[in-house]
């Protein structure tokens, strides 16, 4: 990247807290990078995030080297159907806390709008608790505020799995939201957290839509109008032109993944690809209601991106692309913020 | 003076100096009782004191004064209580995932308490409750009776330390990853697991509660816990006549009560002696002997009430929460004096808990936890 073209992004980066909406980067303290292992004769080992490793995709010194403020982190529902997600959540959550409190000067929890803002200022990484999969909460009402007293403050419905609010859309027979996933939305609505439909089926996407009275938000998808292979992925995973514009339609935000590869059929894709998906996307709902969910540490992100680190390229592949400045910051971060201060009420 | 103890809930005949007695140590300082099981009613109903048979037993709330149970935030204020362990129930043995469910009892105080802040708060500090005396409210303390509860994940303990958790039943009555209970009482005690759960309530300032341990278990924590341990809920094994379907060690030895009172810690009476002496018609004053037993062994300083309502089997003219001052003034009948009662009431526990929480100022570690949970 040229200095100037360095210079116009960085400061783009530095006028809004840049927000990305997923990472799976709790694997790496609890399970270390099993995908995303360089040295593949040695088994995993885990990482703590406050150090900066050559493994992974994320960590808090590479994300702030990348100008990165706020990050929505997964705390991972695990494959199995044991009934023990609620721990597995409640221990990716103790993870995360350790690694927060061993770098205060690095990263904080932010349940609000203003504390992701007040990271910014500080030039802290701003780490935002989310559920994919309501799995977590163990199909009990019950649970939903004492995970939102303990910070967490969205939550995607499903995983891939059908569970009790819905179905995810590795197993997409067709079926949507279910009568307690009505109540577990509304539930949501009035504790104002954030209800994600990332992983939904296509039932599930326009059931939650019906139902919640807050803007809904995708947190990490991207455009199935551009997808040539959807892989092993049933094709809802990726969301149509129709589904883009309505959950702009409902004032949400959807969060287009970091992975290009996969979906162009092509191992040669590199961040002008991806910008690409963020560009379509924007043309069918407008600019200010996409944003980044990159998937790093759990999805793949092409060249030029192969870290937090290249998030710059990215910016700078949207530059080329046409995108103003204005549509840039919306893109980076305003447009999350906005709808995480229109969701959450501060 | 033996007028007081009448057996009777509704007529307690205390004379007026009594009365006035008794209304002036409640006043002097936080009333303090170690367990009770109430948040089972607000789950399942009154199982076990339903006074309608015919009728199956529902859910009541603990901001609402009941006919049915034995504990609720109105009859805690009549009976001058501020202070109340309540305890996060673990299900029946064996039948996990347990975590959910003590979350769902957790939940039920915490949504109990939120409904009703003119009448009660949580504590989580020694320092609370003594604000909930001068404000004139019932204080909440969580406990675990169990560790089940936290499925042999130390993480989880922290988690259950944010969410206000002071207190930490090693047992309930079965075996478990940490130790094991006196229902079953095999000769086992701590496991290696539960000498690092020991070890690391320690550091997080949890008090250590092995009501509930078999004897090995009782002496293995003892050994493992650099910080005094407490017995929320027990009695005095000399003085049983009558086990019923407990394990003697369900009942402190004399020996017992000299070593966990030598390592400083504190040990709850719990509100039950018809069963123990096979008398009918027990009072309070028959309860206020065992206490009078203890303290003949190591003093008034190691005692204190762990009542066991909602879950237990009180005395006629106990038989519910606001009955305490009978029990005040049964303590006077059998001769302690103004300044061990008023270590009995409650000093007692909150010198233990000064002394394990240590640093009471430290909050807990989730910024966010400590958002919600005083509202």
């Amino acid at each position: 990247m040229k200095a100037q073209r360095r210079e116009h992004v960085m400061r783009l980066h530095r006028e809004v807290p840049v927000i990305d909406c997923h990472n799976d980067s709790l694997f790496a303290p609890l399970f270390g990078d099993a995908r995303f292992n360089m040295l593949r004769h040695r088994p995993p080992m885990p990482r703590r995030l406050w150090e900066k490793r050559p493994s992974g995709h994320w960590d808090f010194p590479r994300a702030l080297e990348a100008g990165q403020t706020g990050q929505v982190t997964n705390l991972l529902v695990p494959w199995n159907k044991d009934g023990t997600h609620t721990k597995a959540v409640l221990k990716a959550y103790r993870q995360l806390q350790i690694d927060v409190e061993a770098a205060p000067q690095m990263a904080l929890i932010a349940t609000t709008a203003g504390d992701i803002e007040c990271a910014h200022r500080e030039g802290k990484i701003a780490l935002i608790l989310a559920i994919e999969g309501a799995e977590g909460i163990s199909g009990d009402l019950d649970l939903l505020p004492i995970f939102h007293q303990l910070g967490v403050r969205t939550i995607g419905l499903t995983w891939m799995y059908r569970n009790p609010v819905a179905e995810g859309n590795w197993e997409d027979t067709g079926a949507g939201l279910t009568a307690f996933g009505r109540d577990f939305v509304r539930a949501m609505n009035e504790l104002r957290m954030l209800v994600d439909v990332a992983h939904a089926t296509e039932k599930t996407f326009w059931d939650t839509l019906e139902t919640s009275s807050a803007p809904v938000i995708c947190s990490h998808t991207s455009c199935r109008a551009m997808v040539k292979d959807f892989h092993s992925h049933a094709p809802s995973r990726y969301l149509t032109d129709g589904q883009l514009k309505a959950v702009a339609a409902q004032g949400g935000v959807v969060g287009i993944f970091f992975s290009a590869n996969r979906e162009l059929d092509s191992d040669e894709a590199d961040v002008t690809d991806l910008a690409r998906f963020i560009a379509h996307a924007a043309g069918v709902c407008g600019a200010d209601h996409v944003g980044f969910g990159s998937d790093l540490d759990g999805g793949f992100p092409p060249h030029g991106l192969e870290d937090i680190r290249g998030l710059p390229n990215l910016t700078s592949a949207l530059i080329d692309l046409g995108f103003s400045d204005e549509e840039l910051r919306g893109i980076l971060g305003s447009n999350w913020l906005r709808v995480f201060r229109a969701v959450w009420g501060a | 003076m033996n007028a007081c103890v009448t057996g009777r809930v509704d007529a307690p005949e205390m004379n007026l100096d009594r009365r006035e007695h008794v209304r002036r140590l409640h006043r002097q300082a936080p009333v303090i009782d170690f367990h009770n099981d109430s948040l089972r009613a607000t789950m399942d109903g009154d199982v076990r004191y339903n006074p309608h048979p015919n009728a199956p037993p529902r859910p009541r709330r603990l901001w609402q004064k009941a006919e049915t149970g034995q504990w609720d935030f109105p009859r805690a204020l009549e009976g001058g209580l501020t202070g109340q362990v309540t305890n996060i129930l673990v299900p029946r043995p064996r039948r996990g995932p347990f975590l959910p469910v003590a979350l769902k009892a957790y939940r039920q105080g915490i949504a109990d308490l939120e409904a009703a802040p003119h009448m009660a708060m949580a504590a989580t500090s020694a320092a609370d409750v003594e604000r909930a005396h001068r404000e004139g409210k019932v204080a909440l303390i969580f406990a675990i009776e169990g560790a089940e509860a936290i499925e042999g994940d130390l993480d989880l303990l922290h988690i259950f330390h944010q969410l206000g958790v002071r207190a930490v039943g090693l047992t309930w009555m079965y075996r478990n990853e940490l130790a094991e209970g006196n229902w079953e009482d095999t000769g086992a005690g701590l496991t290696a697991f539960g000498r690092q759960a020991v070890c690391e309530m320690n550091a997080l300032g949890i008090l250590v509660d092995v009501a509930h341990a078999t004897e090995k278990t009782f002496y293995d924590t003892l050994d493992a816990s650099v910080a005094p341990v407490i017995c929320s809920h027990t009695s005095c094994r000399a003085l049983v006549k009558h086990f019923d379907d407990h394990a003697p060690s369900r009942y402190f030895s004399d020996e017992q009560i000299k070593a966990l009172s030598a390592q400083g810690g504190v040990m709850g009476i719990f509100f039950s002696a018809g069963r123990e002496l096979e008398k009918r018609d027990d009072s309070a004053l028959d309860l206020a002997r065992f206490f009078a037993h203890a303290a003949s062994l190591v003093g008034a300083r190691h005692l204190g009430f762990g009542s066991d309502y909602d879950g237990g089997f009180p005395p006629n003219d106990l038989i519910e929460v606001s009955g305490l001052p009978n029990l005040s003034s049964a303590l006077i009948d059998v001769g302690f004096s103004d300044e061990e009662i008023l270590g009995i009431l409650g000093g007692n526990w909150l010198r233990v808990w000064r002394a394990v929480a240590g640093h009471e100022s430290v909050q807990p570690a989730g910024k966010a936890a400590t958002e919600g949970t005083n509202t």
